[in-house]
């Protein structure tokens, strides 16, 4: 039987619903209808005529496609750890510093800071730096998934304020549902350590989830294209002014104390 | 009736905003009660991640001594780099590290435990700070819900602590900030169900709770920095 349907047999009353893995995460081919903007197909694959796809499918997409795109830089980060015996994030600064002094020759702070930097690194662990290394990378692999949630959750917040403001009457739940396919075309930036291609898939990725963003924001919320473009705007431009505006207020506190 | 068989299920529906485990709350025999075992239970097992997280970390890193004297000499070094004041650069690492190998666990000892103690504790003021103050705006708007009832429901703002467990592995964790945005929602949903409040009213109430919770924060800190700044904890 279908695990669709909405006919409740008397033996699955106590069955734990939610912990159904087909509740956690949507179809695979739900997410490429949802990247190939085919949204009528990837939020409502059984034409009911409304969105059935749930939030909690989108938190397991999140999750799921999040760990796909962070295993190419954990393979990265595990590698060069294992090589210095060393915590990933302390082989990454002293690795990005040093680049940094190899672009900027001649900048004396820039050379402090990458020598210290590649002291720490060289400094050796309490663990063994095997283990070492492999957990800190386990770490660093598991904030991709969980910084994309959260970007999920922050940035559709006060996107579907607004829209509630600028008149949208859906419920939030069908909001963030819809918006957690995004994280189909972002499944690109996990190619980002590979030379030359990286950079490219990064920017084809963020250029593909904004324009699916549009599309599934206008979907759900039935608003017109300029207020679904100032719901999606507002949120970074305020935030840019916010940080602009207590960066200028530090900055003139400073010279007084 | 206690029903910590429960929990896992309504933190997982909580996380979506469904309704259920709002009205289950509400419709306890002891919201309160029930409201703050799941508040001690999931802040705990928060904390508890955090501090076995915090104690692998510290083991993930050279020995703590070594590591200052290292970022003590590279702060020497880019004191002249910069022509700065080296006694000034110092002052401000040792006072810098001192906070953070606190806060971290990184200092070893006892520091590892703090978050098994700090973190239920400020679940559970905040919980009382936001149910009380949910209560007196939702009165004050109209609603005839008890506090009894505000409370069970606001208990699940404390879900997306759940997230925290990932800080079992070392240098993995969710930011601070997303999450207080998700208990945002949730407290959101917790006053619209519990108070019976249209979803303006309850935006409304919840955005006065949390701009009430962080002027309190704002306070305390600009106190702590007062205290800080005229000699106090050194």
């Amino acid at each position: 039987m279908s695990s669709q349907t909405h006919i409740v047999l008397p033996d699955r009353i106590d069955r734990e619903d939610w912990l159904q893995r087909q509740h956690w995460l949507p179809d695979w081919q739900q997410m490429w209808d949802a990247a190939s903007f085919r949204l009528r197909d990837a939020f409502d694959p059984y034409e009911r005529g409304e969105i059935t796809v749930s939030m909690r499918q989108g938190i397991g997409m999140i999750f799921v496609l999040g760990l796909a795109a962070g295993l190419l830089p954990f393979l990265g980060n595990l590698w060069m750890s294992l090589r210095a015996g060393a915590a990933a994030p302390l082989v990454a600064v002293a690795l990005s510093l040093t680049e940094m002094t190899n672009a900027y020759v001649g900048n004396p702070v820039l050379n402090v800071a990458s020598n210290t930097a590649s002291l720490l690194a060289g400094v050796e662990p309490r663990l063994p730096g095997f283990l070492a290394a492999l957990l800190s990378s386990l770490g660093l692999w598991l904030n991709t998934p969980l910084s994309w949630l959260s970007n999920w959750i922050v940035y559709g917040a006060f996107v579907a304020a607004l829209a509630r403001l600028f008149g949208a009457t859906n419920r939030l739940q069908t909001f963030f549902a819809a918006t957690g396919f995004t994280a189909a075309p972002m499944l690109l930036t996990g190619l980002a350590p590979i030379p030359l291609l990286g950079p490219l898939a990064v920017v084809v990725a963020w250029i593909w989830a904004a324009l699916f963003y549009y599309q599934a924001v206008r979907y759900v919320t039935r608003l017109d294209p300029v207020r679904t473009l100032l719901c999606m705007a507002l949120p970074p431009v305020v935030a840019a002014l916010t940080t602009m505006l207590f960066a200028l207020f530090v900055a003139l506190l400073l010279p007084i104390g | 009736m206690l029903q910590p068989r429960s929990y896992p299920a309504f933190i997982a529906k909580a996380l979506v905003l469904e309704n259920e485990p709002f009205e289950a709350m509400v419709d306890d025999d002891n919201p309160w009660m029930e409201g703050f075992v799941l508040v001690a239970t999931v802040s705990l097992l928060a904390g508890v991640a955090a501090a076995v997280g915090s104690f692998l970390t510290a083991l993930t890193l050279p020995a703590p001594d070594g590591l200052y004297i290292t970022i003590l000499q590279g702060g020497r070094q880019l004191a002249i780099a910069a022509a700065l004041s080296p006694a000034a650069v110092e002052r401000i690492i040792s006072e810098v590290w001192m906070l953070v190998a606190l806060v971290t666990g990184y200092a070893g000892g006892w520091s590892h435990l703090l978050p098994i103690l700090s973190i239920p504790g400020f679940a559970i003021i905040w919980w009382l700070f936001f149910g009380v103050l949910a209560f007196g705006v939702g009165r004050a708007m109209g609603s005839n819900a008890s506090i009894n009832a505000t409370l069970g429901a606001a208990a699940l703002i404390v879900a997306p602590l759940i997230f925290f467990i990932f800080n079992i592995v070392p240098f993995a964790g969710p930011n601070p900030a997303p999450i207080a945005i998700w208990s945002l929602l949730i407290g959101y949903r917790a006053i619209q169900v519990s108070q019976e409040l249209e979803w303006r009213q309850a935006a409304i109430a919840t955005l006065i709770v949390y701009v009430a919770g962080f002027l309190a924060v704002a306070a305390l800190v600009v106190a702590f920095g007062l205290g800080y700044a005229a000699g106090g904890f050194r």
